[in-house]
């Protein structure tokens, strides 16, 4: 593998689904500044009373959801990250970028990467309004940086199991009724709006599990506790295995939907599994 | 001894050996055994699902064979898949080019797939735009081009990084008279650069008219090889036209029958 050349690849692609944002400006600026402002004062307000339950673990409801709401920008790419794909499988772009000779990684990271970065200016600006609003940051600019850089990386996880499922399917309606159901379960079986040790025990048990919450528990230490390193190492270890996961199961999809293979679990399980003779 | 056999070998571009691609159940290549010889427009004929778009995938190393091989530029494709790609232009059904980017950074870009590098890559996409009359065009959206000038475009970016060989499939699906003619003169200056062409069509006249040979596969199988001349004189009737070949080819006796009914009815065979 040419490494210059796939940076390149990369880049371009990049440059690629940055224009097709920018060529729809008002989208790009809903989904860049309102969206991020309605949700934090609209949850934020709706809420605020939670903090007077007994056990809560902040008086400040805005500093609890802020890094619920950062997730929850975050799910959003669920939906948004993958939306291209039908259409460029549709019309032979997909095809032609897997004739070339170039690597799935490549294709997958260059989408990854857009997505990842207007995020973090989603994720920016959301933070600079949470402390224009009286937010406190515990850590700081650095903390607050670093819960950038945590968005960015579970964007892009999400992303690319957004282009997974992209892959997979055949019609652009199908891709959307699934992501957008997806979405508000994963998002209020999590401790996105409320602590777990608020929830029903079966439903606690679930939202423990839920990447969101876990991702929800190492940026809301770095808004409330500081650097707490026992509750922020194991949030950035999963992150980084879940962003690293999300990637290999994009990558596989990719070749199978280009290759025509129907995608299931086994397939998905073969494609994994590297084997002699394929194509590289 | 006919063409074939007086045929030197080292002129042979692109080479399949006992070629078959199942998928599951389904055989969509039946040991397909086939020569595409350098600088010759190669047809592959078939109706839906006779399995050309298989075939392209695996040339383009899309996919992989079943079993048997194939061969492009002398290299395997199943194993040395990198290096036959940079050997192989490839242009898709549709047209994949992107509105919001200019004439200029589609071929940028995908100049970028071929590694070319920045130095090469200006000079030759103004040889592009030469080649398909676009040069006044190339900085502007390709949201504001015709169809037409779109399939150009389409077709000739996969000639940036100077391939061997040039797969087309379906190059003038849904475009009109007009620009089908131009498409094909497009393609006999492309076969006049040296560059070997197969083209996957549905359309018989399109064959007739440009390709040297054509193959037609039926139902996975390749069941002729010749030139569209020696087809129709083979296969052909008095009307001299290939698709009566072609129908003979791929019909059972009563079908055939009943398509040359509906041709007379409509076409005025």
């Amino acid at each position: 593998m040419d490494i210059g050349v796939e940076f390149t690849v990369t880049k371009y692609l990049s440059k690629r689904w940055f224009l097709e944002v920018l060529d729809s400006p008002t989208g790009a600026v809903i989904m860049a500044v309102a969206q991020p402002l309605v949700w934090y004062f609209l949850f934020g307000s709706m809420l605020e009373k939670i903090t007077d339950l007994p056990d809560f673990p902040t008086k400040d409801y805005g500093a609890f959801i802020l890094p619920g709401i950062v997730v929850l920008i975050s799910l959003n790419y669920l939906t948004m990250g993958g939306m291209c794909i039908v259409e460029d499988f549709r019309q032979g772009f997909l095809q032609k970028m897997w004739a070339a000779p170039i690597s799935k990684t490549s294709v997958v990271f260059g989408r990854v990467i857009v997505m990842a970065t207007l995020n973090m200016i989603q994720t920016a600006f959301l933070l600079f309004i949470a402390v224009m609003d009286g937010v406190e940051i515990a850590t700081g600019i650095l903390g607050a940086a670093l819960i950038v850089l945590i968005s960015g990386v579970f964007t892009a996880a999400v992303t690319s199991i957004s282009l997974a499922i992209a892959y997979g399917l055949k019609y652009e309606f199908t891709f959307n009724a699934i992501t957008s159901f997806a979405i508000l379960p994963i998002m209020f079986v999590s401790n996105a709006f409320v602590p777990v040790s608020l929830m029903p025990s079966w439903l606690a048990k679930i939202a423990e599990k839920n990447p969101a919450s876990i991702t929800i528990d190492g940026m809301r230490s770095l808004v409330i506790d500081g650097w707490a390193t026992d509750t922020l190492m194991p949030a950035l270890l999963f992150l980084s295995s879940f962003f690293i996961l999300s990637v290999v199961l994009a990558v596989a999809s990719f070749q199978m939907k280009v290759e025509g293979d129907r995608v299931s679990l086994s397939s998905l399980a073969c494609k994994l599994t590297p084997k002699k003779g394929k194509p590289q | 001894m006919n063409d074939d056999e007086k045929l030197d070998l080292t002129n042979i571009e692109i080479r399949t050996i006992d070629l078959v691609k199942d998928y599951g159940r389904f055989r969509a290549l039946d040991h397909v055994s086939l020569e595409v010889r350098k600088g010759e427009i190669f047809g592959l004929l078939g109706l839906n699902g006779a399995g050309k778009s298989t075939f392209i995938k695996i040339l383009t190393t899309i996919t992989a064979p079943s079993s048997g091989k194939a061969f492009v530029g002398g290299l395997d494709v199943s194993k040395h898949s990198k290096q036959a790609r940079k050997l192989i232009g490839y242009v898709p059904q549709y047209t994949s080019v992107d509105a919001w980017l200019t004439g200029e950074q589609v071929l940028k870009m995908l100049g970028s797939f071929y590694g070319i590098p920045k130095t090469e890559l200006q000079s030759r996409i103004d040889e592009i735009f030469s080649l398909i009359g676009l040069e006044e065009w190339k900085d502007k959206l390709t949201r504001f081009y015709s169809g037409g000038m779109k399939r150009r475009l389409d077709l000739a970016s996969g000639l940036l990084h100077k391939p061997r060989v040039l797969i087309l499939d379906e190059p003038t699906l849904g475009v009109d008279p007009d620009l089908r003619i131009k498409l094909w003169d497009l393609i006999r200056d492309i076969r006049e650069m040296g560059t070997t062409v197969l083209i996957a069509t549905h359309y018989l006249d399109e064959a007739d008219i440009l390709c040297d040979r054509v193959g037609i596969l039926h139902k996975g199988k390749l069941i002729a090889v010749d030139s569209p001349m020696k087809l129709k004189e083979q296969f052909g009737d008095s009307t001299n036209r290939l698709d009566i070949a072609f129908l003979k080819l791929t019909q059972s006796e009563g079908s055939l029958a009943d398509m040359q009914s509906i041709l007379a009815t409509h076409v005025g065979i």
